[in-house]
């Protein structure tokens, strides 16, 4: 096969390997792929698997023709490749081989030499003139084994690519690309994302226009899919949108609950519900699902106080392959003491950015009523985004999405006369940046917005993470109309003659009020910005910080009626009326919440 | 705090992205995450 008109294809199909690696099964054979590269001097890149050494010289020598090669260049040791470098080389005694430091210190313990008096040791970074062709060698350790090398051809632009962007599956068998890629990559390079990443970028700055690997088709055209591929995998990013289960079930009352689950998640409309059964699939390709969906449902029975057997070796799988940056959800079932879900989150421990789901379902032995409950709030924990982005499922009048906008936390302070005051605030935003102006939307019952429309000018401070709730106690629970809340000595001024706040800010503005906006409630003062100063570097403290670290848990225990989100305010009382002001904070009772 | 890095495989070794440990305080029986070897084929970076 000729691949470009110096490069020809040397490579073998095997169609009696009953597991490639000792473990993966390849219903449609394997390739091992070596190349010529025919210029004033010839180059072999990579041998075979030791069950094709003479089909494999024979493919040689019908390309060489009455010439003979100069160069062995040995890309990665690995048996399935570099099985015949001891017969290539006694077959063309006058043969160089061309690998790296660490690889010719596998060889001697392959071949028993480091053939000293016959090699080029090269690092990343060196070249190999042939004449016409210069091959540049690139370092991709760990891609899957230490001692890898690729090789880039600069001359007819082709990445000799060692293991990278191989696949299961002979080449004379046609099928889709993707599919045993995936689980070739997954099962056999899964652990080194990192690594990958590493060589990506080194690729990134290559002009390809050919990929040869040592397995798996050569790639010429719109080499551009299998890269993103290989960065999605690489850094363990979910390329499907899709829910896989993975279930093992002993007498069937497990295997009840996953397609009850499946069921409904169908119906409310995940695009992909992928089911395993763990213990008569192929695992890898188990294995190379729970890489590729977002959304991954581990159902198992406790067994022997652990897990069974075909889940826990799944989870190794997943653990040792470097999972991470996925939902994860469980259906444990045990018959007396169930201890398969907390096996699995110990299992898991390790793993990087998993999301646990908040339902899960734990069986007794069979699916019960409550299991069905169960069942129900994992579904709609798992299909809340399908059922909402679905025209005829939405609820197009969610207003919690309003608490998704982002704030930060103000004091907003002001002078009239000798009078200061100053309250919470969250709603300020710089609006416009040529000129700069700030809008500040305050609340008409706080006495600072009358100061502020009064005299025209305002300090915004703006609270940094170190703020404590005394702060919001203090400016934000308390009226000025009632109380004086900044008195004292050794005030701060900035020059428009307003005190900013001498702790837990990491900046204040002075602004001038250039327009007024009634609205009704508020005023929405839209200002200039007359002075700035930077305190400190800490954070400034979020509105969902706040809710997080900030704000006290609500003593809810034992109480009937509701809560204020915002300040933890609890009015006893089956009913709130409509028009229920939060004494503390002020706010209204879209920001309530029942107890319990 | 030095970083060092495996000798077979690349891996670097950085205290402060494993909690301020030096390497030369990691257990004898620790080994490169990535590869397997232990300390003894590591070397400052």
């Amino acid at each position: 096969m000729k691949i470009t008109n110096d490069i020809r294809y040397v490579g073998v199909n095997d169609h009696k390997v009953d597991l490639f690696e000792g473990q993966y099964v390849v219903p449609n054979g394997m390739a091992y792929n070596s190349y010529v590269i025919l210029d004033s001097e010839i180059a072999v890149m990579d041998t075979v698997d030791r069950n094709f050494g003479s089909e494999w010289l024979a493919n040689l020598t019908a390309v060489l023709g009455d010439r003979e090669p100069d160069y062995l260049v040995v890309q990665h040791m690995e048996p399935d490749h570099s099985a015949n470098i001891d017969n290539f080389l006694k077959t063309y005694p006058k043969a160089t081989v061309v690998s790296s430091q660490k690889a010719f210190a596998m060889m001697k313990n392959f071949f028993g030499t480091e053939y000293e008096d016959r090699r080029i040791v090269v690092k990343e970074g060196d070249t190999l003139e042939l004449g016409a062709h210069t091959l540049n060698f690139v370092a991709a350790p760990m891609v899957h084994w230490p001692e890898v090398i690729m090789t880039y051809d600069s001359t007819d632009k082709v990445l000799f690519s060692a293991d990278g962007f191989g696949k299961f599956g002979a080449l004379d068998v046609e099928e889709d690309w993707a599919c045993e890629a995936r689980r070739y990559y997954i099962g056999i390079v899964g652990k080194y994302g990192a690594q990958v990443q590493n060589v990506l970028k080194k690729a990134a700055g290559l002009d390809i226009s050919i990929i040869c690997p040592l397995h798996g088709p050569i790639l010429t055209e719109n080499l551009g899919y299998y890269i993103d591929l290989y960065n999605t995998w690489s850094s363990y990013s979910v390329e499907s949108d899709g829910i896989m289960i993975a279930y093992t079930s002993v007498y069937g009352n497990t295997k009840k609950a996953v397609e009850l689950l499946a069921e409904k998640l169908r119906a409310n409309g995940c695009p992909k519900v992928v089911v395993n059964d763990l213990a008569r699939e192929d695992m890898a390709e188990c294995v190379e699902d729970a890489f590729r969906y977002g959304k991954i449902i581990l159902a198992t029975t406790t067994y022997n106080a652990e897990i069974f057997p075909f889940m826990r070796e799944f989870i190794e799988h997943l653990t040792e392959r470097n999972f991470q940056n996925r939902i994860v959800g469980f259906i444990e079932n045990g018959s007396w003491a169930p201890l398969a879900e907390k096996t699995m989150r110990k299992m898991l421990e390790g793993c990087k950015h998993i999301t646990y789901t908040e339902n899960n379902v734990h069986i007794r032995s069979a699916v019960s009523e409550k299991n069905l409950e169960e069942i129900d709030a994992l579904c709609a924990e798992l299909t809340k985004d399908y059922l909402a982005m679905q025209d005829e499922t939405a609820d197009k009048n969610d207003l919690t999405a309003l608490f998704n906008i982002g704030y930060g936390l103000y004091v907003v302070t002001a002078r009239d006369g000798d009078k200061d005051n100053g309250c919470i605030v969250n709603t300020v935003s710089q609006v416009t940046n040529t000129p700069n102006r700030i809008a500040v939307c305050i609340n008409k019952k706080n006495l600072t917005h009358d100061m502020v429309k009064k005299t025209g000018m305002m300090n915004v401070n703006c609270l940094s993470t170190e703020a404590p709730f005394e702060v919001f106690e203090h400016y934000g629970f308390q009226t000025g109309r009632e109380v004086e809340k900044i008195v004292g000595e050794g005030l701060l001024r900035s020059d428009n003659g307003v005190v900013f706040l001498g702790k837990y800010i990491n900046s204040f503005m002075s602004l001038k009020v250039e327009q007024t906006v009634d609205l009704d409630t508020h005023s929405m003062f839209i200002c200039a910005v007359t002075e700035a100063r930077v305190i400190t570097n800490v954070e400034t403290m979020t509105y969902t910080y706040y809710q997080n670290n900030v704000k006290p848990k609500p003593e809810t225990e034992g109480k009937k009626g509701w809560v204020c989100k915002v300040c933890g305010y609890i009015y006893e009382g089956e009913d709130l009326p409509d028009d229920f002001i939060c004494p503390l904070c002020k706010h209204g009772v879209a920001d309530f919440e029942p107890i319990g | 705090m030095k970083k060092y890095v495996c000798n077979i495989c690349g891996y670097v070794y950085d205290p402060e992205e494993n909690n301020g440990v030096a390497f030369e305080d990691l257990p004898d029986d620790f080994v490169c995450p990535l590869c397997g070897v232990g300390k003894e084929d590591f070397s400052e970076e």
